[in-house]
């Protein structure tokens, strides 16, 4: 027999110090360095080559926002290398799928805790350090393109243009890569999750197709079914929120979700406040999936390799996901019946005849079936009896109250919608008495809020529906949680919102947001008109206008280069002086102050503004221009509704109401089947009376009047004002000459 | 030294293993017998912390095996299948292992790897079946762990490198007191290479005993005597696991010592008598007739 090398030998070495979990950390790295080169491909051909292509195109004078090709390229790769992770965690953990892998990886002299947790940061590694080292790249080239571009004019088409790229986009590039590692960490744990519960390459991969989707589709049906329909329930702010944490599919919405938010304006700490209220459940639901993944890879054994399922239970999950959303899609579409069942049952047993690969025990699957209906249903009809698990009624105690944010908001100044914060305790507990108001009023209206299609002709039904328009809360609990409800507020409920006005501290949010808002807009104007003056001197810059009388057009060069300032001061002060009774019967010709497109209401009250116009002579001509008004009459801008119209009136639009009247967004144009009264003159010696006692109505009519009696009311031109009860009679007499034009028919 | 105390090993309503007590002494180089099923896997994937058994225990130098690193890493299992290496080089496969066995040894690795001419840097993908096998038994022996665990380790080797391979081991076993645990289905190799054997069945160890002992307690009998016998009941004294008659020649497979059966056969007067020592594959064959195994479904 041939002697070997073994025969007569002592090994002259001595042990070496081995770190098991470090050598395994490596092999992850080296095992899937193929795909990790793939991915550094992919990522380089994201955002470094995006930024290269704005630099170039500086340099070449082209309009520097990268070409869309380069955004769909850079969107396509960062896709695929995400979905990479897939792979990754499928080629790291193999030997969890496939058999002939399970000896060589389980005998190595490792712990399971050493196994699982060498793997995973190995495999995590090989996924995320192509995507670091592409991104810092990408911050090199970001502070390149500093240097070399930004802040520095070039001419397009004679238009000088400062170039400004990279600093606004620089937090979003931030929070692109913060939050696209914790997308992509979520990818790898979910799939090593799925892998932890499955024993065979197929089921891995389809399971992890099928979580991936599944995540997202079942909490947005379980909302739907749930709270769907829940009166004032935001159920797209619950969806949206829901499915941004939870699966990656829906992070990637989330981060897209957040950017949309606050895009094109300044990163604030808001904003990174809210990127990280996004991200921080969604590390959580990562840190659980991972939880999860050790967990059962503990639990599980090496026979259980080349099984369907490791832990059943998850296939179970899945089933039941699915069968819960087949049948909410069916009841969401008015389908629910024997069809929709068949439907549910074939699919179902699709999934029961792969996963038992072959017909096994085929009354259990039936049994189950039922089982999963039975549990839908249940979950269906005991959110519908307790008004969707009491969200309904949900309101949360002051003490529990941090801050509430109103959203959405047509006040004072109803031509900005304004956002804004309360936290005084005053405030706050307004706020909840106003919704527990709301809430009421809509339990005494037995539930009809919930729209009904089918019922938009029925005035009657429609009648109780009457609301002064929309409003959103937003709670901010001190446990950190939110709240948002959204709701068409009743009259009196709206009342009380009013008194919030009164207070300062909204006073002082809408007088902060409109002068920053003004001195921001003539600022810009300034900058903006500088560069590009051979275009825009020829053009009125500023005007101020009142409702049919002559407007005062400026050119920037008369104007004060403090103009801007002075009127958010002026307007500042105005607000925070405004009295109960000039608030409570707000006069209707305001005039209108237009900086480069943005109107900024002036009431005749604001004493401050008022003068400091006055003083630059931009105080429009206090005399209505008459032939203005006569064309006016004959193009039919002026509406008169008596008080017996309004009742009429209000079983057609949301917006009508007796007592009180403010802006109506709708005009009576659109109202569905309405009588429209409109003032016109039928004969020319009649035109200049009615334009007389018409300038007479429009200079006492009120934008915002609170009385018991019942009023008149003109619409001019979509903006409806109240007229006082002084008036009454004057308006009679126009409103006979007003002729009723028919929509009905 | 290898410890099963007790050892009961299921596959969902299959018991691999049922209550099973084993000893394996040190420095012994031990074979696993059985037919397909009977659990000699199993055995060697509970010795190597692959599998977790569901009673009893699986001791090595009295530790239990199962996610102990510790232990784990004075063990070396080779399996009967090499595809997972398919992607390695030689090259890549030794340092994989160096960084987990702390006694590898690059020496020991370079010598034998020149003795049967393996690349070092081409694709193991690329090795016949033969050289798959012996590229891992080289790394196995180089990881000089105390206990190597072989599960059909021959297989695809050539008569010249099966030689070579079982040579491998006998040295390292002289060498460093190496314990090798063989499953085979090849009792020539048993035979050969292991001074013990167990013979498994059904999850059960029929018998654990040194090789000598093995053939020296069951024998072939090739007898006539005066009285006609027509089946096996007729010698109540003896345990005969076979029994077959040719005309007037009775052949009886008996367990036993040869005196002991010649003393009980004495009284039988028999006109002839001979008692024949059988190979360790008659011996399998015929204990596991005697287990009512079916006899045609033995490789």
């Amino acid at each position: 027999m041939m002697s070997t090398a073994l025969s007569n030998e002592k090994p002259m070495e001595k042990p070496a110090k081995t770190n098991p979990f470090r050598q395994n950390f490596l092999e992850q790295l080296i095992r899937n360095k193929k795909i990790t080169i793939m991915i550094f491909i992919l990522h380089l051909t994201a955002a470094p080559l995006t930024f290269i292509n704005v630099i170039t195109k500086f340099f070449n004078k082209d309009y520097a926002e990268p070409d869309e090709l380069m955004l769909v390229l850079a969107v396509i790769s960062t896709a695929l290398a995400a979905l990479a992770g897939i792979v990754i965690a499928i080629n790291t953990f193999d030997h969890l799928c496939k058999r002939s892998r399970v000896d060589m990886s389980l005998s190595l002299p490792l712990s399971t805790n050493q196994k699982f947790f060498s793997d995973f940061l190995g495999g995590l590694a090989a996924y995320l350090a192509p995507f670091f080292v592409a991104e810092i790249i990408g911050l090199l080239i970001t502070g390149l393109g500093f240097i070399l571009c930004e802040g520095k004019t070039y001419v397009v088409y004679k238009d000088p243009i400062e170039f400004e790229f990279f600093k606004p986009m620089m937090p979003y590039y931030i929070q692109l890569i913060i939050g696209g590692a914790f997308i992509m960490l979520m990818v790898y744990a979910l799939t090593v999750l799925v892998m932890s519960c499955c024993g065979s390459m197929f089921e891995c991969i389809f399971y992890t197709a099928a979580a991936n989707g599944i995540i997202p589709a079942m909490i947005a049906c379980f909302t739907y079914l749930t709270i769907g329909d829940i009166y004032g329930v935001d159920f797209e702010n619950s969806f949206i929120k829901a499915i941004s944490t939870t699966s990656p599919g829906g992070g990637v919405f989330g981060l897209l979700y957040v950017f949309n938010e606050f895009g094109g304006e300044e990163t604030t700490s808001e904003e990174w406040k809210e990127f990280f209220l996004w991200l921080i459940p969604l590390m959580l639901v990562t840190a659980v999936m991972l939880a999860g993944a050790f967990l059962i890879y503990r639990q599980r054994r090496a026979e259980q390799v080349g099984r369907p399922f490791a832990f059943r239970l998850f296939y179970h999950i899945i089933a039941f996901s699915v069968i819960f959303c087949l049948i909410s899609v069916f009841d969401g579409m008015s389908e629910l019946g024997v069809g929709a069942f068949i439907t549910c049952a074939v699919i179902y047993m699709i999934m029961e005849v792969v996963a038992n690969r072959g017909f096994k025990r085929i009354w259990l699957t039936g049994i189950r079936f039922v089982g999963m209906v039975a549990a839908v249903l249940i979950i269906s009809t005991v959110s519908e009896a307790t008004d969707g698990f009491g969200t309904l009624y949900r309101v949360p105690s002051a003490g529990n109250v941090s801050s509430i944010t109103i959203d959405s908001y047509r006040g004072q100044m109803e031509d900005y919608p304004i956002e804004f914060t309360v936290k005084s305790p005053e405030n706050i507990q307004r706020i909840i008495d106003i919704h527990k108001g709301e809430l009421e009023r809509y339990r005494a209206s037995d539930h009809v809020y919930s729209y009904d299609y089918a019922r938009d002709y029925d005035y009657e039904y429609n009648a109780q529906k009457i609301s002064c328009g929309g409003i959103k809360i937003e709670y901010h609990l001190k446990t950190g949680g939110k709240l948002c409800r959204t709701y068409n507020l009743a009259l009196d409920e709206y009342l009380k919102l009013l008194e919030v006005e009164r207070t300062d501290e909204y006073k002082t949010v809408l007088a902060e947001f409109l002068s920053e808002r003004v001195t921001a807009q003539f600022d810009n104007l300034k900058a903006y008109r500088d560069m590009n003056l051979a275009y825009y001197n020829s053009n009125p810059a500023i005007s101020v206008s009142k409702l049919y009388t002559q407007d005062k057009d400026y050119k920037l060069q008369n104007i004060p280069a403090d103009f801007g300032d002075k009127l958010a001061a002026a307007l500042y002060s105005d607000i925070m002086e405004e009295t109960d009774e000039e608030f409570y019967r707000a006069s209707a010709p305001k005039f209108h102050v237009n900086i480069d497109g943005m109107e900024v209401t002036v009431y005749p009250h604001y004493k401050n503004t008022v003068a400091y116009l006055a003083s630059l002579d931009m105080l429009p001509e206090t005399e209505y221009n008459m032939s203005s008004l006569r064309r006016a009459i004959s193009n039919e801008e002026f509406i008169i509704a008596s008080p017996s119209d309004r009742k009429e009136f209000a079983n057609y639009t949301e917006n009508g109401f007796d007592k009180y009247s403010s802006t109506l967004y709708n005009s009576r144009y659109n109202a569905y089947n309405s009588q429209v009264k409109y003032l016109r003159s039928y004969y020319e010696s009649e035109s200049d009376t009615i334009a007389y006692k018409l300038t007479i109505l429009l200079e006492n009519a009120s934008s915002r009047y609170i009385t018991e009696e019942s009023c008149y009311t003109l619409n001019v031109s979509g903006e409806e004002y109240v007229i006082p009860p002084e008036y009454t009679e004057l308006a009679e007499e126009l409103y006979d000459y007003c002729y009723t034009e028919d929509y009905s028919e | 030294m290898i410890e099963l105390k007790g050892v009961s090993k299921r596959f969902d309503s299959f018991t691999a293993l049922d209550n099973v007590d084993l000893t394996i002494e040190t420095g012994t180089a031990f074979g696993l017998l059985g037919s397909n099923g009977a659990g000699k896997s199993t055995i060697l994937r509970l010795l190597s912390g692959i599998y977790r058994q569901e009673g009893g225990e699986v001791l090595i130098d009295g530790s239990e095996v199962y996610s102990r690193p510790e232990v784990k890493e004075r063990v070396f299992f080779i399996n009967d299948e090499t595809i997972q290496f398919g992607g390695y080089t030689l090259k890549a496969l030794k340092n994989f292992y160096k960084g987990f066995y702390p006694n590898f040894s690059e020496e020991i690795f370079e010598k034998l790897r020149e003795t049967i001419k393996l690349p070092l840097d081409k694709k193991i993908d690329t090795f016949s079946k033969g050289m798959k096998r012996q590229a891992i038994v080289i790394i196995a022996l180089a990881c000089r762990t105390d206990y190597l665990l072989l599960d059909e380790a021959f297989d695809g080797l050539d008569p010249t490198m099966r030689i070579i391979v079982k040579r491998m081991l006998v040295d390292a076993m002289l060498d460093r007191k190496l314990t090798t645990v063989i499953s085979s289905h090849n009792l020539k190799e048993i035979n050969e290479v292991c001074d013990s054997v167990a013979l498994i069945h059904h999850g059960k160890v029929l018998f654990s005993r040194d090789l000598d002992s093995v053939k020296g307690n069951i024998h072939k009998i090739q007898a006539v005597f005066p009285e006609e016998y027509t089946e096996k009941e007729a010698f109540p004294e003896l345990d005969v696991l076979h029994f077959e008659k040719s005309k007037s020649v009775l052949y009886l497979i008996v367990r036993g010592s040869e005196e002991e059966i010649r003393e009980k056969l004495a009284g039988k007067n028999p006109v002839v008598l001979d008692i024949i020592p059988l190979s360790l594959e008659e011996i399998f064959i015929y204990e596991m007739e005697g287990m009512g195994y079916d006899v045609n479904g033995i490789k």
